[in-house]
């Protein structure tokens, strides 16, 4: 698998555990092309309900991820906008507010993160990082 | 069948609309209900859109979740009734965007979706929303053949 070359002077180490948890590859870690460290993260192993969850999950996730194509906006901070009333209420934004409620939710009961379900999906990370 | 109450509450819309046959056209491609109970039981969320004979349209969208009591409640919802045409009707929701209104955050919507402007809500004409209410609400205009409100 083909890393990505990362230049430690310009990364905190919290961007990099981001970097290695959305990316799934390795990050290698140096100057100027020259690699001292590799990180890669460590997929968590899914249990069968998990793995049930995100399956169900699919639909869901393409919705949101839809709109989030479609808006240019995170789901996260659109839900937290329109739940502050930042954001104007139209059908469009109802239906987003509510699948992504549905969603999180799911995510909370099963301990399971976004970056599980996409990787589990074999979907990219909306944000792959700079 | 999985078992819970998600699921049963799944179960009890599926039975109802059962019963509702003669008025619904489930032939009709865009017709849609979760054909079983696996997403409620795994995502608390139901989503479909359902046609009726006429021709108009009731579109759904639910977040559930428990009360106090462990009873199944629809925490975040949407229901559409758009005419043969797709002009909206009615619009039931409780997005949290009508303080103003008694009974927040419950509200209705009438008439069609402005093309500017704000899409002005007003207090529930039904008791309460959800599922069932909210469809024989719908029953109720399309029996009357009366979907053109004002």
């Amino acid at each position: 698998m083909q890393g990505i070359f990362v230049d430690k002077t310009k990364v905190t180490v919290e961007e990099l555990i981001e970097k290695a948890r959305k990316s799934q590859r390795p990050l290698y870690l140096g100057l100027a092309g020259q690699p001292e460290v590799v990180v890669q993260a460590v997929r968590k192993e899914l249990d069968p309900e998990q793995k049930r969850a995100i399956r169900a999950l699919s639909g869901l996730y393409r919705k949101i991820r839809g709109f989030e194509e479609k808006h240019r906006m995170d789901s996260a901070e659109f839900f937290y906008r329109y739940e502050s009333n930042a954001l104007e209420e139209s059908p469009t934004y109802v239906s987003w507010w509510i699948a992504y409620s549905a969603f999180a939710d799911t995510l909370q009961r099963h301990n399971l993160t976004r970056n599980e379900v996409e990787c589990y999906l074999g979907n990219s990370p909306i944000t792959t990082g700079g | 069948m999985l078992p819970g109450k998600f699921t049963d509450y799944y179960w009890r819309l599926s039975t109802f609309l059962a019963e509702k046959e003669v008025i619904l056209d489930k032939a009709h491609p865009d017709y849609r209900f979760p054909e079983d109970d696996s997403l409620v039981y795994h995502t608390r969320y139901l989503e479909g859109c359902l046609v009726f004979a006429d021709g108009s349209r009731l579109r759904f969208e639910v977040a559930l979740g428990l009360d106090e009591q462990y009873n199944v409640i629809e925490r975040r919802y949407f229901y559409g009734y758009y005419d043969r045409e797709g002009t909206r009707v009615l619009q039931y929701d409780n997005s949290p965007h009508h303080s103003d209104l008694a009974g927040h955050p419950h509200h209705v919507h009438r008439g069609p979706v402005p093309a500017v402007g704000k899409d002005k809500a007003f207090e529930l004409d039904i008791p309460r929303v959800d599922f069932v209410a909210v469809f024989s609400k719908v029953e109720e205009l399309v029996q009357m053949g009366a979907i053109h409100l004002t």
